[in-house]
C-alpha cells in the first residue's frame, strides 16, 4: 500500500472507494466529515489525498495517490473536508462520507480499525457493520412475513451459499419505521440481473450489494 | 492416529500456544502450519499464498532500496539526508553496536522514510510501523537465512499477528504505538527466530519478550505527520526485535506467555488516554517545539 498510515491513508481510501461503489456513479460532489484521530491528524497522514483518490477509484497501492489533488481538479470533483466530533459512541477513526453523482446521492459512516482494515457502520443511516469478509447483500424491506424467504430462494436457486445472515427490525428511524434490514453474507458475488430480480420483490424497498473488500 | 491428526481440517488459529503445540507435535515449522490453516480457510492452494507472501517480501526489499536512494522532503524539520548520515557512520568502522545493527537501523529508516513520502510499502502490520519487518527480515537474509525461509517466516509473524488482531488491535488510535510498532516488533522477532533456525517454542518466547518490553508505547506524531517520532520508533522496534530474537535463540524464555502479553497490551491500550492515541494532542506533539511545528504546517488548530 501507499503510506504513510495504513489506517489514515489506505483505510481512508477504501472507505471513500466504498462510497463511490455504493453510489454506482462517478462522484461529482463529496462532503467528508472526519472524526476522532482523523480530525486531528488527517493532513499529516495524507488522509485528504487518500480520500480523493478513493472517490476517483484509485487502488491503495497506486503511487498516483500523491497527486490526488491534481487528479480531483482534472475530474472536476467538488469536495469539502470537515473535521468534526461525532462524540464517543464512534470508533476513534471514523469517516462520514456523503457523495452525489449524476442522478443520486448516498452517505456512509465507516471506521478504519487498523492495518488498512475497515468496517462499514452505516449506509444512508442504516446500521450495517459490514467488515468485507464476504460478498454481502443488504436489503431494506417492509417487516412482513416471507420477504427473507423469497430472497434466500433466489440466492439458493443461483447455487450460491449463504455464509451469514441477520434480520433486524428498525424501530427508531422515522424514515424506515416498520421496516427491517436483512444482511446476507454470500459465498459468491451476485450478478447484476440477480440483484435486479431481488430488488423487484414485493416489499423490498432498497437493495445494496457490497463486494468482498480484500 | 497420525492420519487422524493430518486429516483434521483446521481453519482458524485458536492461540499462539496452540500453534506452538500443534507445530511441535507434528514436527513442522509454525509457518507451515499457518500456511496450511490459511489455505484451508480461504480454500486456495498453498503455493498461491506463498507466492503472494514472496511478492510482499519483494515489495519490502524494494522499499529498502527506494528509501536508500529517494531524496526525502520531510515536513517536520527532520534532516532530509537522515538515512545517508546513519549509513555513512555505520560504514565508517566507528560503530560500537556493529555492522548488523547498523544495517538494520539504516533499513528501518529507509523504509519508514519512504513511507512518510507516500511510497509503496507493505503494512506489517501497519504503514506507520512498516520499517520493522523489512529491516529484520533483510538482516536474516544478510546473515545466511535463505530467501525461501525468510518468506516462510513471514507466515509465523502473520499467524501470531492474527491473535493481536483478534484479541487487541493494530490501530494507533485505539491502542497507541504499542499496537503498531510494538506489534510489528514482536512479529519480526518471531519471524527472525524461525528464519534463523530456532524452535517453535522459541518463536513464541521471542514474540512475548519483545511485545512485553514495548507495552505502553504512546502514539504522539508531531503535527500528525508520520515522521517524528514515528521513524525513530521503527528503529526502536527493529532493534528490540533482533535483541529478543537472539535471546530467545540463546534459550531465554518469557515468564508471561505470548497470548497473555497480548491481553495485557489490550488492557494498556484501552486505558491509555486518547491524547496519546494518534490524536497529536499530547506527548511530543504538544511540546513547545511540537506545537510550533504544527502551527507552522497547519496553522492554529481550532480544536486544541
Amino acid at each position: 500500500m501507499i503510506g504513510p498510515s495504513s489506517s489514515h491513508t489506505a483505510g481512508a481510501l477504501r472507505i471513500a472507494n466504498l462510497a463511490k461503489n455504493i453510489l454506482k456513479e462517478d462522484v461529482k460532489t463529496a462532503v467528508i466529515k472526519l472524526h476522532g484521530s482523523f480530525a486531528l491528524t488527517w493532513k499529516g497522514h495524507g488522509t485528504d489525498k487518500a480520500i480523493l483518490a478513493g472517490l476517483l477509484g484509485l487502488e491503495t497501492d497506486d503511487l498516483k495517490i500523491r497527486n490526488a489533488y491534481q487528479l480531483a481538479k482534472k475530474a472536476k470533483l467538488d469536495y469539502k473536508f470537515i473535521p468534526t466530533d461525532l462524540k464517543d459512541a464512534y470508533h476513534p477513526n471514523s469517516l462520514f462520507v456523503e457523495v452525489w453523482g449524476e442522478t443520486r446521492n448516498i452517505n456512509i459512516l465507516a471506521s478504519s480499525i487498523g492495518g488498512g482494515i475497515i468496517v462499514l457502520d452505516k449506509v444512508n443511516g442504516i446500521e450495517i457493520h459490514y467488515r468485507g469478509e464476504y460478498p454481502t447483500l443488504v436489503i431494506v424491506n417492509k417487516d412482513t412475513p416471507g420477504v427473507a424467504a423469497k430472497v434466500t430462494n433466489i440466492i439458493s436457486y443461483m447455487g450460491i451459499n449463504i455464509e451469514t445472515m441477520s434480520v433486524t427490525p428498525i424501530h427508531k428511524k422515522e424514515k424506515h419505521r416498520g421496516h427491517a434490514v436483512t444482511i446476507i453474507g454470500l459465498s459468491k458475488i451476485l450478478s447484476e440481473s440477480t440483484i435486479d430480480t431481488i430488488s423487484q420483490i414485493e416489499n423490498v424497498d432498497e437493495t445494496i450489494f457490497l463486494n468482498k473488500l480484500y | 492416529m497420525k492420519n487422524n491428526t493430518t486429516a483434521k481440517l483446521i481453519t482458524s488459529i485458536e492461540s499462539i500456544q496452540s500453534l506452538v503445540e500443534m507445530a511441535t507435535s507434528r514436527n513442522i515449522k509454525i509457518s507451515e502450519l499457518v500456511v496450511e490453516i490459511e489455505s484451508n480457510k480461504k480454500n486456495v492452494d498453498k503455493k498461491i499464498l506463498i507466492d503472494k507472501m514472496a511478492s510482499y517480501y519483494a515489495t519490502m526489499k524494494n522499499a529498502i532500496e527506494k528509501g536508500m536512494e529517494t531524496e526525502f522532503e520531510f515536513k517536520t524539520g527532520l534532516q532530509n539526508n537522515i538515512v545517508g548520515i546513519a549509513k555513512n557512520y555505520y560504514e565508517s568502522g566507528k560503530s560500537i553496536s556493529g555492522t548488523n545493527m547498523g544495517k538494520a537501523i539504516t533499513y528501518a529508516m529507509a523504509v519508514s522514510g519512504y513511507n512518510a513520502m507516500m511510497g509503496k510499502v507493505i503494512a506489517a502490520p501497519t504503514a506507520g510501523s512498516c520499517g520493522i519487518m523489512p529491516a529484520v527480515l533483510k538482516i536474516c537474509e544478510d546473515n545466511n537465512a535463505s530467501e525461501g525461509n525468510v518468506i516462510m517466516s513471514m507466515f509465523t509473524a502473520a499467524g501470531f499477528a492474527d491473535m493481536i488482531a483478534e484479541h487487541a488491535t493494530f490501530a494507533g488510535a485505539e491502542g497507541g504505538c504499542q499496537a503498531e510498532c510494538g506489534a510489528a516488533s514482536a512479529m519480526a522477532s518471531a519471524a527472525m527466530v524461525e528464519a534463523m533456525g530456532g524452535t517453535q517454542e522459541q518463536c513464541s518466547h521471542a514474540f512475548a519478550l519483545t511485545l512485553s518490553t514495548i507495552l505502553g508505547l504512546i502514539c504522539d506524531p508531531i503535527a500528525g505527520y508520520v515522521e517524528v517520532p514515528c521513524m525513530n520508533k521503527n528503529i526502536l522496534g527493529t532493534i528490540n526485535a533482533i535483541t529478543f530474537a537472539e535471546l530467545a535463540l540463546a534459550g531465554v524464555k518469557s515468564v508471561v506467555p505470548a497470548d497473555e502479553v497480548i491481553i495485557a497490551m489490550k488492557d494498556v491500550g484501552d486505558n491509555m488516554c486518547a491524547r496519546f492515541k494518534e490524536t497529536s494532542l499530547g506527548g511530543l506533539a504538544t511540546t513547545p517545539t511540537g506545537i510550533k511545528i504544527s502551527e507552522k504546517l497547519l496553522g492554529k488548530q481550532k480544536h486544541r
